[in-house]
């Protein structure tokens, strides 16, 4: 009946508004906790992949649709962009919530395994913020190429952030995101299928 | 209402968000990086925020004056780092100071009223209305679930966290939702707004030499002197 | 006209346990109806019902019909249903969607899609103090109008363009209520309104409901409070196991014994003749004696205790109204006033004397006497847990 359907998609919405800004605050915690601290900031998105797979996993139970998953991707990177940081967080941000947005879809957001899957691509959203250090060397150092001193620098700074330190930060995401949703789909059946709530 | 602020539109702010960020890829000029810098803190200072610039602008010539004053008599590791950051920093100076001023200077109602007129899908305006509404509740439950894990002398942990915060989300969600279908939020019409959205004068000058600036830039880049 | 046509209803598809249970029952337009009765006996899913959350919001097996001047409700989407009927809820907190007052009661009209403001004078100027009520309190066209008209009859133009989360709970059921009111339904339904309310609170609640019958609105309220609603209820429906099992009126209800309340779950409708009988504090070995308490929320001070005695083997009850301070009183002994803002002040020149069972006398500091407080509602928890 279109008069439910209409209903039922409102009331999912207000769900998913409800634990994308749970997912928000988790990002906020832990960046403002890493952010300051160099070598805890590599490590940002990799914990906030930890914490915040069981919002998730809610979110995808209580909003099954296409929508909110690209939202809570794109909203920390739209905090980023206000903040300042370069329009690459964008990107990744569009990139990963699109792809998480279609496999997790093609389960119909029921699909547990398909569900992981998909928030693995979805906690590299925040990739864009740190990419910059190594693929754009040569945008933020142009004009200090005017000033014929780019050589040094680039090679100072590749000394000290090599590529392998941006394939760590990657796996350490993936890896932290599916343990993540193994603690997760423990809290469901411990608690929240006892509870009726899923 | 403050006389001397001047209330600009929330759309015209992002639209100079957007054609900032676009046009710090342009040039790498520091003329380019004044007018930017100083566009910004322009607007901000007719808006009514006239502290804020003047931090914003001490923060521009301190960073400025690092850059020229400080680095060359330094070498090695502490010039990249402080280089980097110092240059880094007053690149995006525009784009904080733009980000900072929607963050601070809008209201949730407007907010959701410009959602409405762009007419964006419901998809995206009640998640999003939604979040804004949460948040302090968010703290609220978070307070109240230390503290009946400080009654019950639980230690704290993921499970510990989660599962209540989880919980309290589910329910409120519910009363929330029902509330608010109750008062026709499920309508597939169109949804109207107390506050009026609408461009004024100011709005639409900002607007035009913005793009004015825009097409000289394009054109000064494309024929060689930017 | 409300006309319910033996409805029925459960929550589970299979359809085993039945809420609602071949229910009958006929309002005319203007009549205010009470539905009470013990907990889980239907009544919060009659005003599910009626509010159109059943069937749309609630998934279940529903039989039966819902007339509304003859249009079923059950067939209607909610936003329909919601220009006809409006629904209050118990919890203060989690009823309102926006941050700001005055959004919140324009909420509503803005969902149906009114026009914000309009160029007509507004019709204030053309009401005339003597016209009849329907026209003096009928709404104007436009949001604005009608949230300017809201504040004006229901005197709520100091909570205006507030943040709602620094309202009281009593304020927030207000402006929930004026939130619907700015929709002007004919019918207003309201599940336990005063549950989270004190008893001013619960006034301003009458009063606005007093003013609503007035208007010739209908209203239905599930109510376990009755006191409050003692001259403003035609009927009341008491119900059982989800059937309706008899009506009522107020007059009958006030005459139910003291055991028949007990009983039927309806809890008294004249406050001042339920028997109180007041006694004195018998002396007891075990006393906790706080002297001196100060508590501070940042400046404001929320909690100055001189003197108290709390003796073993009674029942000590802490009340007062919305904002007096027992939670804070409440959270401060059990250690986590803390966490909720709470500073203490005179931390350690709070003197506590606590007889312990064996017979001493002993004075100690406040955070040692926290402790002490603390391992005798471990050992009680832990006690009980053990039982």
């Amino acid at each position: 009946m279109s008069n439910k359907t209409n209903t039922k998609k409102s009331k999912n919405l207000v769900s998913a508004g409800v634990f994308i800004a749970l997912y928000f605050v988790v990002f906020l915690v832990i960046g403002c906790c890493c952010m300051p601290l160099p070598p805890l900031y590599l490590c940002m998105s990799s914990l906030i992949a930890l914490v915040a797979a069981p919002v998730y996993l809610m979110l995808l139970n209580k909003a099954p649709m296409h929508g909110p998953v690209f939202i809570a991707a794109m909203l920390p990177c739209l905090f980023l962009l206000l903040q300042g940081n370069i329009w690459v967080v964008a990107v990744t941000g569009v990139i990963a919530g699109i792809l998480a947005e279609i496999i997790a879809g093609t389960g119909n957001f029921h699909n547990h395994k398909l569900n992981v899957l998909s928030y693995v691509f979805f906690s590299q959203n925040l990739l864009g913020g740190f990419l910059p250090i190594w693929i754009m060397r040569d945008y933020y150092f142009a004009d200090t190429l005017e000033r014929g001193m780019s050589a040094d620098f680039c090679n100072t700074l590749e000394a000290m952030t090599p590529i392998w330190v941006l394939y760590l930060m990657i796996a350490g995401t993936v890896l932290f995101a599916l343990i993540g949703c193994v603690i997760g789909k423990r809290m469901f059946k411990k608690h929240f299928e006892k509870a009726g709530m899923v | 209402m403050d006389t001397r602020e001047v209330k600009f539109d929330l759309r015209t702010k992002l639209m100079l968000l957007l054609v900032v960020n676009l046009f710090l890829l342009l040039s790498h000029t520091f003329i380019f990086e004044l007018v930017l810098v100083f566009g910004c803190l322009l607007l901000i200072t007719i808006d009514g925020q006239t502290q804020s610039a003047l931090h914003f602008l001490t923060a521009f010539l301190i960073m400025l004056g690092i850059d020229q004053l400080g680095t060359p008599h330094m070498n090695g590791f502490a010039f990249t780092l402080v280089s980097f950051l110092v240059v880094s920093l007053r690149k995006f100076l525009p784009c904080f100071i733009l980000g900072k001023w929607i963050l601070t200077k809008t209201e949730v109602s407007e907010f959701v009223a410009v959602m409405w007129k762009l007419r964006l899908p419901q998809t995206a305006i009640i998640p999003l209305s939604v979040i804004f509404r949460y948040f302090p509740t968010i703290k609220e439950e978070w307070t109240s679930i230390r503290a009946a894990m400080k009654m019950r002398g639980i230690h704290v942990s993921l499970e510990h966290i989660m599962v209540p915060l989880l919980m309290s989300a589910v329910n409120i969600s519910e009363e929330l939702s029902a509330a608010a279908l109750c008062r026709g939020l499920d309508n597939p019409g169109v949804h109207t707004s107390l506050v009026e959205v609408k461009f004024g004068y100011h709005d639409y000058a900002v607007w035009v030499i913005t793009g004015v600036l825009a097409v000289s830039a394009l054109f000064l880049k494309g024929v060689g002197i930017l | 006209m409300i006309s319910f046509q033996n409805v029925t209803w459960s929550y589970q598809e299979g359809g085993k346990s039945k809420s609602l249970d071949s229910i009958h029952l006929e309002v005319k337009d203007g009549e205010c109806i009470l539905l009470c009765g013990k907990s889980g006996c239907g009544k919060t899913t009659m005003t599910r019902l009626l509010g159109g959350l059943i069937p749309n919001f609630y998934e279940g097996n529903l039989q039966g019909a819902v007339l509304l001047d003859g249009r079923n409700l059950c067939d209607l989407p909610m936003y329909e249903i919601s220009k006809q009927v409006g629904s209050v809820f118990q919890n203060p907190r989690t009823q309102f969607y926006t941050v700001n007052t005055t959004s919140e009661i324009a909420f509503g009209c803005e969902n149906l899609g009114m026009e914000p403001e309009m160029e007509t004078p507004p019709r204030s100027a053309q009401r005339q103090d003597d016209s009849p009520m329907q026209n003096r309190y009928a709404m104007g066209e436009s949001i604005a109008a009608r949230v300017r008209q809201t504040a004006r009859d229901l005197e709520i133009e100091s909570l205006l363009d507030r943040n709602i989360f620094h309202l009281s709970g009593g304020e927030k059921q207000i402006i929930a209520l004026a939130s619907i009111y700015a929709m002007s339904p004919q019918v207003y339904v309201l599940d336990e309104p005063s549950s989270n309310l004190d008893v001013q609170a619960i006034e301003k609640l009458r009063k606005i409901l007093t003013l609503l019958k007035q208007q010739g609105k209908t209203i239905i309220i599930a109510e376990h409070r009755t006191w409050y609603l003692k001259n403003l209820v035609d009927r009341a429906v008491y119900m059982e196991n989800g059937k309706i099992i008899r009506e009522y009126t107020m007059a009958e209800l006030a005459q139910f014994t003291i055991e028949e309340q007990f009983q039927s779950g309806i809890r008294t409708v004249d406050l001042l003749s339920y028997p109180i009988t007041p006694c004195t504090a018998a002396p007891s070995n075990h006393t906790i004696k706080l002297q001196d308490i100060h508590c501070f929320y940042g400046k404001t001070e929320a909690l100055s205790v001189p003197e108290l005695s709390i003796n073993s083997g009674q029942i000590t009850a802490i009340i007062g109204n919305n904002g007096a301070g027992k939670s804070t009183f409440v959270s401060c002994m059990l250690s986590f006033g803390e966490l909720f803002g709470a500073v203490f002040s005179k931390l350690f020149s709070a003197d506590f004397t606590y007889k312990k069972p064996d017979g001493h006398n002993i004075t100690c500091r406040f955070c040692e006497f926290r402790e002490y407080v603390w391992k005798q509602c471990k050992t009680a928890r832990d006690y009980g847990q053990a039982v």
